[in-house]
């Protein structure tokens, strides 16, 4: 009689017709297939375990959460991407060109170029400390409010 | 959102946290923090995704699977995979395949004793081993869709799900001894 218990620790739910007659006639394999079941139904009766978090501060923290906006983000975006090649294409006209004017019209492109990266860098980076400090008050506004309607 | 969705949202949120915080823990190693930080994520993809519910399956299943796809995908993201990816389809060389005629121990015991045993070992069980066994018999993921969704193949998720049973066998019998002792 040929064991099947490498078989069986497989996967007991692919066992054939003929492996579980098997199972029928070999004690051996019978209780290498109850244990197997048995680890395999310990894994589907896993148990839930008690929550420790505060639901109330996910629900703040996903509601109150600031999203940019996605047509801010596409025109960043965009200006990121394009810049540079505006700013080589200029470069470009002065050496073909020898320009006095374009070589003027590059340097003041160039200077507008770094006062709005600066301009705009500086504003997200303020925005973006301010819309947290704004997000942590909220979440703690929502809070107190909840505890003072528990509370009541 | 309107004022209304909100009052909604927050429903949602109080039936179904503790569903997605205990998918997070089997996912995540069963680390509270992780499973508090994906509890988060999960309703945040939610808020913004409320307007894909079709209203075809139950909100509760399609909520969970947005769950489970959002952990996978974690985890596959995950250096933690490469640990898994890297081992090698063994099935063979296991000594513990030998049969053992005195399996009679586990009869002896009692279902809740053992079954409660087994949790615990499952849960020190190592990542590789442990995941695809609460995926196939938890989550009652099939091999395909493991295997399409962590990117792994179906032959190494059968042999991680194989040694993980074997594993625990080996437990149940450490116990054994322990009981005898």
């Amino acid at each position: 009689m040929k064991h099947i218990i490498k078989k069986i620790w497989e996967d007991t739910n692919q066992l054939t017709d003929l492996d579980k007659k098997h199972l029928e006639e070999c004690d051996l394999c019978k209780k290498e297939y109850l244990l197997a079941k048995k680890i395999e139904s310990s894994i589907e009766k896993l148990p839930e375990l008690n929550v420790p978090i505060e639901v109330d501060k996910i629900i703040a923290k996903v509601l109150l959460k600031p999203f940019y906006r996605t047509w801010q983000l596409i025109l960043i975006g965009l200006w990121v991407v394009l810049s540079p090649f505006l700013l080589q294409l200029n470069v470009f006209s002065v050496i073909i060109l020898k320009s006095d004017e374009v070589y003027a019209a590059t340097i003041l492109f160039v200077l507008i170029y770094m006062i709005l990266i600066l301009a705009f860098g500086y504003h997200f980076y303020t925005e973006h400390k301010k819309s947290i400090e704004e997000y942590s008050q909220k979440i703690d506004l929502f809070l107190e409010n909840k505890l003072m309607k528990i509370q009541k | 959102m309107k004022a209304i969705d909100k009052k909604e949202f927050e429903r949602i949120v109080k039936e179904t946290y503790k569903m997605i915080y205990n998918l997070g823990l089997r996912l995540f190693n069963y680390d509270p923090h992780e499973a508090e930080d994906f509890t988060q994520e999960v309703y945040l993809q939610l808020y913004k995704n409320l307007h894909k519910y079709d209203g075809k399956s139950k909100f509760s299943t399609w909520i969970y699977s947005l769950a489970l796809n959002l952990g996978l995908n974690k985890i596959k993201k995950n250096k933690r995979l490469k640990k898994i990816q890297s081992t090698e389809v063994l099935y063979e060389s296991d000594g513990v395949l030998e049969s053992n005629p005195e399996l009679d121990y586990f009869a002896e015991m009692e279902d809740q004793f053992l079954m409660d045993k087994l949790q615990k070992e499952l849960m020190n069980l190592p990542e590789e081993y442990r995941l695809p066994l609460i995926l196939l018999f938890y989550e009652k993921l099939s091999y395909k869709e493991m295997s399409e969704k962590l990117n792994i193949p179906e032959g190494t998720l059968k042999s991680l799900v194989y040694r993980g049973k074997l594993r625990l066998k080996e437990k149940i019998k450490e116990l054994k001894n322990i009981i005898k002792g």
